[in-house]
């Protein structure tokens, strides 16, 4: 019988075999989809359009009330028109859009890092730490996670940073659970056996061997989850557990406008595209990035 | 009188992404003669699954493209018949086994269920259930599993068993041509051999034409009739048996494939791998493909694409045997 | 399978202690007490002592919390509330049902759209019959509840005037709710089990199906979805959860009285009894549809069922 160990793949001294880096990889697989492409724009446009709203149109406009021009549909001036209290509904969503991303992205890193730290003990020690961790984790995303968001928004005091955190404590069971199922995947390859016979500290071995080899899907579940972010802040402002007034948040300007549904609906349906424009792109570049890391997907 | 039930004529075929075309099979012709073996013989990737899954019209539909050739079974050629057509050959005149058994059955199926379906398929008019299942029944002792366990599910055997399930179904029909890709790869040593005996068993009861895919020439060795050796898609070298084994003339490839094998006769310090891997498919060389590894290689070898020599049964694709050149023998 | 069944029963029992213990944990933090909150501002300080003592609210937390616990488990009583001065429990039952069906009509909504669409253009990929769904699907899974309620409260109620904009006079009542929390998660059913199925007919066995010369459809229908349906029931069921927390502000918007928004004016109010029993309740259904999940897997996949039969720990 032959041993196919030994196969005449073995040798390959002579062989030039270039790898490209896995990020460059990746970055380039990104580069075919078109998709990923075209929500990666969406998303930059948005990000720098927000990011440089001062520049755009001024805070001023967002909060100054102006009774004389309220309820003015879309025109050259009030690009979105203005609403019930005169403010011009462009510079409103350009603002409350800051605070919208920023309350999407800053919730998906504080859950990715809590999720990353809780999820890589829990995989990486097992046994009775794993156990109590999943358990409370479990019970923490057995209560629907508005209702817990909401809970704690509630106990907390309405704020921005309050905000972020309970939109953040509400997500990180599901980062836990995808971060421990990535760390339990690579945790018996032989690499890190390897790394712990070597007796190299635990700490080092997760942070050097474990993490970067299951970055992947929880680069996507964190992508994922800044665009649900947004809608759960959103839906938080909305029912009035946000965001206070007069502070311009896509969530609370789309529950401001429910008195003028009748006689001026462009005031929900401006920042409603724009809530559905980023958690769109946002998804675009998840999917995009799933796919890239896992080529398999698509053929 | 050689009595063919297979011809392939210079088929090619080729993967085609959106980054890069693969010339996975090129031009490549053999035939299967009515209970012979043929064995198809290279390393990962020369295209010997291509090759074989093409002949069942198997490949991925939407990225590969057989570029010329014809399949032909009987006086009909494989690559022309519509989806219904096909269908009425897959399982019943050819069939097929697979490499992996532990993911080539359904998981959520009884293995009887999927014996039963493959003779439900092809089931002639008026064949009632019962002798179905009485079918099945018989197909499974034949394979040496006891029928009780035909309502068990995949994950209940061990990965020999599941080969025999694999290879139950494929032999359901009776079929003319049976296919194996790598039937013993994924099974354990000494379950290969098991496995092997009772394919072969079976062919020779059944009188089936076997097609048998490896990279393994001791199983070439133990079953085939003929051989036809593949590199980077072309087959270098076919013939009998005997002039596979026996022939002094080779394929600078074969040689170095012999060489990579242990041998008890004769004692070596070391295995002799070929050094080098297989060409990149994606590019298209004018000369012999084997010539960046070939330790006989001559100028004439990376310019100029060898023609076939032939004696008798015996062809190599090599310009070592060009007209003039066979002068050892 | 029973004793696993059984198992899995009572492991409820935890999580929900769990669920009860955080909750209360929250409210307990949360600024203000209940007599404030039950008097107005008018109330005079001794007032509010009094009624805070009355309700026991000047004890230490962790008595409070065994208070409410003894009572719950032992002479079934939930509270009374703040706000309205009726038990916890009569509003419960009274709004549990609305919840139920306008959750139910939303994952229906949600699957029998979601899932057939989605195998469909899994099958026909490449062709318009999967461009153009999940693209709309796209669309959709980015569209928040509320907001897409409002659109179609907007459109089907006020434009045109066939379905009430709020209440729940009659099955009309329920259409456009159950629409606007189904469609987003339709989208979503849509493009994981487009995924799911696509992941699933490039296995080996498929290819083992059509080399037994299987139709189309046999393949598809019996041999593909069976394995695809594994992950697509998880999704259902994970959307299940999601749905309940979304009809909150479904339910405010159209104004339904479900459990959902008694819990966000049980917050608003500060009527701790309300919310507690609200989210316990809305957290035992979304335990039992994860229970309900997990033994439809073990239906489905023998490989799993096996499992449990053995009386392993499974992984919840």
């Amino acid at each position: 019988m032959i041993n196919r160990k030994t196969c005449p793949m073995e040798d390959n001294s002579q062989v030039i075999y270039k790898k490209p880096s896995q990020l460059k990889e990746i970055a380039r697989r990104m580069k075919k989809n078109k998709p990923a492409v075209i929500g990666l724009i969406i998303l930059t446009i948005i990000i720098l359009m927000v990011l440089f709203a001062e520049h755009i149109v001024p805070y001023k406009a967002a909060i100054t009330q102006n009774v004389k021009n309220r309820l003015e549909p879309p025109s050259g001036v009030h690009w979105f028109g203005t609403d019930g209290y005169g403010r011009d509904l462009f510079a409103r969503c350009l603002h409350g859009g800051r605070i919208s991303l920023a309350i999407g992205f800053s919730s998906a890193a504080f859950s990715a890092i809590l999720g990353i730290i809780l999820g890589s003990i829990a995989g990486y020690y097992g046994g009775f730490t794993d156990g109590a961790l999943m358990r409370s984790v479990d019970v923490i995303a057995a209560i629907p996670s508005i209702l817990m968001a909401l809970a704690v928004v509630a106990a907390l005091g309405a704020s921005q940073l309050n905000l972020i955190i309970a939109v953040a404590f509400s997500r990180t069971p599901a980062i836990i659970r995808v971060v421990r199922t990535a760390v339990l995947s690579v945790g018996d390859q032989e690499y890190v056996e390897a790394a712990k016979a070597g007796g190299t500290s635990d700490f080092r071995i997760i942070y050097k061997s474990i993490l970067p080899n299951c970055i992947g899907p929880i680069m996507v579940q964190v992508t994922m989850s800044v665009a649900q972010n947004i809608l759960a802040a959103a839906t938080l402002s909305f029912l009035g557990l946000g965001i206070n007034p007069p502070t311009p948040e896509w969530g609370s300007i789309i529950s401001e406008s429910k008195e003028f549904m009748r006689t001026a609906n462009y005031l929900m349906i401006f920042p409603g595209l724009l809530i559905i424009l980023s958690t769109l792109s946002l998804n675009l570049v998840g999917d995009g990035l799933r796919d890239a890391l896992d080529p398999r997907l698509k053929t | 009188m050689r009595d063919l039930v297979l011809e392939i004529k210079n088929l090619s075929i080729r993967y085609k992404t959106d980054l890069e075309t693969v010339y996975a099979v090129n031009n490549i012709s053999f035939s299967l003669e009515k209970g012979q073996t043929l064995g198809i013989v290279g390393e990962t990737g020369a295209g010997k699954t291509t090759a074989a899954l093409s002949i069942l019209k198997l490949l991925p539909e939407r990225i590969s493209q057989v570029a010329e050739g014809e399949i032909l079974l009987g006086d009909k050629d494989i690559l022309q018949l519509s989806d219904v057509e096909i269908r009425k050959i897959r399982g019943n005149k050819i069939a097929m086994i697979f490499q992996d058994p532990m993911t080539s059955l359904n998981p959520v199926m009884t293995i009887g269920e999927q014996i039963y379906e493959a003779l439900f398929f092809h089931k002639h008019v008026g064949a009632r259930r019962e002798d179905l299942e009485k079918r099945v029944d018989e197909v499974l002792s034949l394979v040496g599993i006891s029928p009780m366990r035909k309502g068990d599910y995949p994950h209940q055997f061990s990965g020999g068993m599941k080969q025999r399930v694999v290879i139950a179904i494929a032999l359901a029909c009776e079929p003319e041509i049976l296919i194996a890709d790598e039937p013993t790869t994924a099974l354990d040593v000494t379950i290969q051999a098991q496995v092997l005996s009772m394919i072969n068993e079976l062919q020779m009861s059944l009188n089936t034409s076997m097609i048998m895919i490896t990279h393994d020439l001791g199983v070439v060795a133990k079953t085939c009739d003929d051989v036809a050796i593949m590199y980077a898609g072309e087959l270098i070298e076919t013939g009998t048996a005997g002039d596979i084994f026996c022939s002094k003339q080779h394929h600078p490839y074969t040689e170095g494939l012999f060489g990579s094998i242990p041998n008890l006769k004769v004692e070596a310090r070391r295995l002799n791998p070929i050094p080098g891997l297989m060409p990149d498919p994606t590019i298209i060389v004018p000369g012999c493909k084997f010539a960046q590894r070939c330790p006989k290689a001559m100028d004439v070898c990376i310019k100029v694409h060898p023609q076939e020599f032939v004696r008798g049964s015996h062809r190599i694709k090599c310009h070592l045997f060009q007209k003039g050149r066979d002068t050892d023998e | 399978m029973w004793r696993y069944l059984f198992r899995r029963c009572l492991l409820i029992i935890p999580i929900t202690l769990g669920v009860s213990f955080i909750v209360f944990s929250i409210m307990a933090i949360t600024p203000g007490d209940p007599a404030t909150m039950i008097l107005g501002i008018g109330g005079t300080q001794e007032d509010i002592d009094r009624i805070n003592q009355e309700l026991g609210y000047d004890r230490p937390f962790l008595v409070r919390y065994g208070d409410y616990l003894y009572k719950a488990v032992v002479k079934h009583d939930l509270g009374t509330s703040y706000q309205f001065k009726t038990t916890v429990w009569s509003n419960i039952k009274q709004r549990l049902p609305v919840s139920v069906k306008v959750t139910t009509f939303s994952l229906l909504i949600a699957s029998m759209v979601g899932v057939p669409i989605g195998v469909l253009s899994a099958v026909k990929q490449y062709s318009l019959f999967d461009t153009f769904p999940t693209v709309l699907a796209l669309f959709f899974a980015a569209i928040p509840t509320f907001w897409l309620g409002m659109m179609l409260m907007l459109v089907l109620s006020l434009k045109i005037p066939i379905f009430p904009a709020t209440g729940i006079a009659s099955w009309k009542g329920y259409v456009l709710p159950s629409l606007s929390l189904g469609l987003p998660f339709a989208a979503q059913q849509l493009r994981f089990a487009r995924s799911s199925m696509l992941e699933t007919i490039r296995q080996d066995y498929i290819r083992t199906a059509k080399a037994k010369g299987a139709p189309e459809n046999i393949i598809i229908w019996k041999h593909a979805l069976k394995n695809a349906l594994m992950p697509i029931i998880t999704i259902i069921g994970i959307n299940f959860g999601l749905i309940l927390g979304g009809a909150v502000a479904t339910e405010t918007l159209f104004s339904i009285p479900g459990l959902g928004s008694m819990v966000v004016t049980g917050i608003k109010m500060k009527d701790i009894p309300m919310v507690m029993g609200g989210i316990i309740v809305l957290s035992i259904i979304c335990s039992l549809i994860m229970l309900i999940v997990d033994l439809l897997y073990a239906l489905i996949d023998p490989r799993i069922k096996a499992k449990y039969s053995r009386g392993r720990r499974a992984a919840i």
